[in-house]
């Protein structure tokens, strides 16, 4: 009935009830009253209604018996007078006579109609809107409705004689007007006349409506007063008929006016005697309670009595010897009850006050960020280590719930509890404490990684958990300095590594930039590429690469210092770092994706050896770590390139000849085996020269070493200007050469190359001013035909050279006789 | 305490309800209000502004739509006027004392007449022997017809006429003669009567066909002898009393209309008054515009009463009814409207 959070007073309560009793005790009356009202008028208006009935039927056939007398009558009277039977004068006549009796005739209009029912006479002018000729004029009764005027006419049609046989008949109007039904009024009745639904004459004054003085109700309500409507046809004809509709209007016994002074008298009454009977004594008792409520307020708020208060406490346990006085009573033993309590109680939050001040102490004493909350996550302390770890103090945070500490957790389900490993029921009780790495969070949004020491007790109701929250920002970043410093030792270890493996140094380079693009804390592409310098000490060539792009192999493949990324790396000997594909990109390609680079020169002291280029993802941003490593591991590089280069120039010289740089015996030897061994897998034939320049003794004992050095170059450049690029030419010495000459398929194939040999140098030598003049000598072993070793194969040559010397010189000699030499 | 969505509710259940009910009863508004006059005629000169009032339309510019019942006399208007048949009468100012001299039954709102017209006539054939009113004793005399409650102007003319000239009414028969031509004509051809106090433009007709002489004329001195009371007011438009209260708009419009078609008849001559007419009747047309011409200062200009009117009229209803009690007693200030008499203006 009232909000609980307002305050209403005993007396309005009270006041309000008597309020609402007496307004039902006046409805109840006025229902009933109401209830005998409608009753009773019902009753009287169905009587009244029922006479009026019957009163009406009988007045109208009165009135029809009456205007038919009348009507004969008046027919009579024309008849006797022989007003009509004069054919000259009896329209005069018959004018003049309805003239004299009109103050005394009812019927309004007269028509004098033949056989026909053609109109030979009107009386009155309004008549000449009436027919011209009438369809049913021997009929007696019948009913004209004008509707011009809005009259209804009761017509009586009599058969009138009219001299010398002639006949007629006379219609004679009676109007059913207003005139007529105010006859029949009655007090307090209305009357109307309807025909078609419409209201053609009325009892009322004044203009009458079809909508609003008709009802389609029996029984209605208007302007306060009760209108029963009743209706009865006019005759019993079966033939249009008019209705008369009576509405009998009775007032209320009761009025609303007279209901509302009555009311208002008994309800003025009754609420007077209320006040002198209950009113004055419940003014009494509400003010004790009231006195009461005061004390008990002033109790609840100060915690004691005044002594104006407690004097009066104890008067009004004397005063009155009543359920009030006890309640006085009880009220006086209750304060002194929790007076005593309060002083107990005070002395224990001052122990207990003391205490917390000792926790608080001890907490901030151990400089451990701690952190106290109960089992649905509200915080119910937090220390200042916790407030300046997360920059709010223990007053702004109190009651909020932990998880929104938490990352990726909400108070509304358990994932904070999970993520704390808090135990899910109370029967997972254990006593030690554990630990949770996580990440927190500030309200501002940033984040650290904490690890939070958890432990719990268990109150009467709920478990409490204390956190001891470490951060662990400044740990984890060493860890991960030493970590990257780890990686990279065994990274630059790995490529030391690789620099010391007998290994190409294509293949070294390419296995370098493999153990560089897969350091793990590296933020670079899985692709790159390593460039050295040309011998022209002016361009690129790229020896090494991964993930390139196949237009990148053939763009990238050399290029000149300043072009691209790399070219100015190489050029300007210094990194060059890019986060887009931007301008500096003179190499590009449809469909290319935008990148960054890191593109390092390989500087070996002031000599640049090549540059390392390494692809980075868009917006990458320069790194000081990244950088640093990588030119560790460019000084690497060039400790590599400058071994792999020494090792394979040391390798160059064991095979080859000092002064003609050709194969020497050893390498022809390796050369030889794989030539054999590919042709025997081919099923091709080798053909082994061995080769012996004529005279040259001769030319180096005269002309010195220094000619004879330069004959010998000379000498193999004629030789190989002789051979195809996969022939292979040896020096085993002094004036003796080898040649092999893979993928032979017939046998006489080498004799032609041995032909042009001894043609080319036969051709005279101009060295030094001198024109020198030499020979050569050809053996020539076939694989397999003479041979299938090496061994066998050379000696087998180094047999057919000296047969050729025998020979004569100059000529050349297969191993097996069975090879056909053309004579020259 | 009612709370504001529950009046938002009944409220709008109200507009829903009482809408059309507005809506129709304006639609009603917007067709013509009927009002029936009663009046003597048709075509009888002292009433032909009433006549007119359709005829020029002055009732369509009201939203009004008058209907006219033709009766044979004042005193049968009347009873029209009292039995609710019709909502005005205009009858004689006597004939309406007549009526109201027991009970208030009708009061005068507007004057239609200036100036009384009757003229006293005989049949052709007593030329030789009535030569004065005095001679009419033992005749039949036509007057308007009379009703039981109310006596006519005619009738109480002719009586005081009588009187003057030494012959009690009851030594002369009154007969009703109507005040329509076809009424009088036909009473007067037909010999049912002897005399008739008549009207205009009748009575010119007659005596231009020789069917009557004139023995009095109202409006020519020469054929009258003197009596009190002889301006006397004529026509005037007559409503109950209880529709001064009840429909006093009605009343309104009616006396509007009226005065509208008397300025309009002030306004136009006698020749535009017959065209507005439209008599097919060629001696009708004939006679109307000759009396009409003769008499151009029968009608009120504007429907107000005078206080010369009124006395004149009391004195001649005082007059002419001299037995009755009642008479010399009479207010006939009671009788006249105050708001529309124009008394005050």
């Amino acid at each position: 009935m009232f909000d609980h959070g307002t305050y209403l007073s005993l007396r309005w309560q009270a006041a309000w009830r008597v309020l609402v009793t007496l307004l039902l005790v006046i409805v109840l009356i006025g229902s009933f009253a109401w209830w005998f009202e409608y009753t009773t008028m019902n009753l009287l208006a169905r009587h009244h209604q029922n006479h009026l009935t019957t009163f009406y039927q009988k007045r109208i056939q009165s009135w029809e018996q009456e205007w038919q007398e009348r009507s004969i009558r008046f027919r009579a009277r024309i008849e006797f007078a022989h007003i009509l039977e004069d054919s000259q004068k009896r329209w005069d006549n018959l004018r003049a006579f309805l003239t004299i009796v009109e103050n005394t005739n009812i019927f309004t209009q007269v028509l004098l109609i033949n056989p026909q029912g053609e109109v030979l006479f009107r009386h009155v002018e309004e008549s000449l809107t009436f027919p011209e000729k009438w369809s049913t004029p021997d009929q007696p009764l019948q009913w004209f409705f004008d509707a011009r005027t809005n009259r209804l006419f009761r017509v009586y049609s009599q058969a009138i004689f009219m001299g010398r046989a002639e006949k007629g008949f006379i219609l004679l109007f009676r109007p059913l007007d207003n005139a007529l039904l105010n006859q029949i009024g009655f007090p307090q009745t209305e009357m109307f006349l309807t025909w078609r639904q419409k209201i053609i004459a009325s009892s009322l004054d004044g203009e009458v409506d079809d909508h609003t003085d008709l009802h389609t109700k029996t029984m209605y309500w208007k302007h306060g007063m009760r209108h029963d409507q009743g209706s009865i046809l006019w005759s019993e004809e079966l033939i249009e008929q008019p209705t008369l509709v009576f509405i009998q209007i009775s007032v209320p016994l009761l009025s609303v006016q007279g209901v509302l002074i009555a009311s208002g008298t008994v309800f003025l009454s009754v609420v007077v005697l209320l006040w002198l009977t209950l009113g004055l004594w419940l003014n009494y008792v509400t003010r004790r309670i009231e006195m009461l409520k005061n004390i008990a307020h002033e109790f609840t708020v100060y915690a004691e009595l005044s002594p104006e208060s407690a004097t009066l406490l104890t008067s009004m346990e004397k005063t009155r010897r009543d359920e009030m006085g006890e309640l006085a009573q009880a009220l006086g033993h209750l304060t002194q009850t929790v007076r005593l309590n309060s002083q107990a109680q005070r002395a224990y939050a001052e122990k207990l006050q003391v205490r917390d001040e000792q926790f608080h102490a001890m907490t901030q004493a151990l400089g451990v960020a701690i952190l106290v909350f109960d089992s649905k996550g509200n915080i119910i302390f937090w220390n200042q280590k916790m407030a300046d770890l997360f920059g709010q103090s223990y007053s702004k945070v109190a009651g909020q719930n932990i998880a929104q500490y938490l990352i990726q957790t909400t108070p509304t389900d358990n994932s904070w509890r999970q993520l704390l490993k808090l135990p899910i029921s109370d029967t997972q009780t254990t006593s030690s404490a554990w630990q949770v790495a996580t990440s927190l969070k500030r309200r501002d949004g940033s984040q650290f990684p904490a690890e939070i020491t958890l432990s719990y007790y268990k109150n009467d109701k709920q478990f409490i958990f204390t956190a001891a929250v470490d951060d662990m920002t400044q740990r984890y970043a060493l860890e991960a300095r030493d970590f990257h410093a780890y990686v990279n030792r065994i990274a630059i270890s790995a490529l030391l590594e690789i620099a010391l493996e007998d290994l190409p140094l294509q293949r070294k380079l390419e296995v370098a930039l493999s153990i560089i693009l897969t350091v793990p804390w590296l933020a670079v592409q899985k692709k790159g590429s390593i460039f050295l310098v040309e011998a022209d000490g002016k361009h690129l060539e790229m020896i090494a690469q991964q993930g390139l792009d196949e237009h990148l192999l053939t763009s990238c493949q050399h290029l000149p210092f300043g072009y691209c990324l790399c070219g100015r790396a190489a050029q300007e000997r210094r990194i060059v770092f890019t986060s887009h594909l931007d301008a500096h990109h003179d190499i590009g390609f449809d469909g290319i994706q935008d990148h960054g680079h890191y593109c390092l020169p390989i500087l070996s002291r002031d000599t640049l050896l090549g540059v390392l280029n390494l692809y980075v993802k868009p917006n990458h941003v320069y790194n000081q770590e990244e950088e640093a490593f990588l030119n560790t591991a460019t000084n690497t590089l060039a400790e590599l390139i400058e071994r792999g280069q020494s090792e394979e120039k040391i390798k160059h010289m064991a095979g080859h000849d000092n002064l003609t740089g050709l194969p020497n015996r050893r390498l022809l030897q390796e050369l030889l085996l794989k030539a054999l061994q590919q042709a025997e897998r081919d099923r091709l034939l080798v053909g082994i020269f061995f080769m012996d320049l004529d005279r040259f003794k001769q030319v180096n004992d005269t002309f010195g070493h220094d000619v004879g050095d330069i004959l010998l170059i000379q000498s193999v450049e004629r030789i190989q200007s002789c051979l195809r690029k996969a022939d292979i030419v040896a020096r085993l010495g002094g004036d003796e050469f080898n040649v092999i000459l893979p993928d032979l398929h017939h046998p006489q194939d080498a004799g032609k190359v041995a032909d042009q040999i001894i043609q080319q140098l036969h051709k005279e030598f101009m060295i030094n001013g001198h024109t020198l003049s030499i020979g050569v000598s050809i053996g020539i072993s076939i694989f397999p035909t003479d041979g299938t070793t090496i061994d066998e194969l050379i000696k087998q040559a180094d047999l057919a050279m000296y047969k050729a010397k025998e020979a004569g010189r100059g000529v050349y000699r297969f191993a097996s006789a069975n090879i056909f030499v053309p004579e020259k | 305490m009612i709370s504001p969505r529950i009046f938002l509710f009944v409220f709008h259940m109200a507009c829903i309800f009482f809408l059309p009910l507005q809506a129709r009863s304006e639609s009603a508004d917007r067709s013509p209000l009927p009002i029936v006059i009663s009046v003597p005629g048709p075509r009888n000169l002292s009433y032909l502004p009433i006549d007119l009032i359709s005829i020029l339309g002055s009732d369509r510019e009201e939203n009004v739509e008058v209907q006219l019942l033709h009766t044979g006399g004042g005193a049968l208007a009347l009873k029209n006027l009292t039995s609710h048949n019709s909502d005005f009468a205009v009858a004689g100012l006597p004939a309406m004392i007549s009526l109201n001299i027991h009970a208030l039954q009708a009061v005068a709102v507007a004057a239609v007449d200036d100036a009384p017209l009757f003229v006293l006539m005989v049949r052709a054939n007593l030329a030789s022997e009535v030569h004065t009113p005095a001679d009419l004793r033992g005749r039949r005399i036509g007057v308007n017809s009379s009703s039981l409650t109310s006596k006519t102007t005619s009738q109480q003319l002719i009586e005081l006429m009588l009187r003057t000239y030494g012959v009690d009414p009851s030594e002369v028969n009154f007969v009703p003669a109507g005040q329509s031509w076809e009424s009088q004509s036909s009473t007067i051809r037909t010999g049912q009567v002897d005399a008739i106090m008549g009207d205009e433009p009748f009575a010119s007709r007659l005596l231009a066909s020789g069917d009557v002489f004139f023995l009095a004329n109202l409006a020519d001195p020469s054929l009258v002898s003197p009596f009190p009371g002889a301006n006397f007011l004529h026509a005037v438009l007559i409503a109950r009393p209880e529709m001064v209260s009840q429909s006093s708009e009605k009343i309104a419009k009616m006396v509007r209309i009226l005065r509208k078609t008397l300025q309009w008849m002030a306004d136009h001559s006698a020749q535009d008054i017959v065209k507005a007419l439209d008599l097919k009747d060629v001696d009708e047309r004939k006679y109307c515009l000759e009396t009409l011409r003769k008499y151009p200062h029968i009608y009120s200009k504007d429907g107000h009463f005078s206080s010369r009117q009124l006395l004149e009229t009391e004195r001649f209803f005082k007059s002419s009814n001299p037995t009755d009690p009642l008479a010399s007693s009479l207010k006939l200030a009671t009788m006249i409207n105050e708001h529309w008499s124009g008394l005050s203006e």
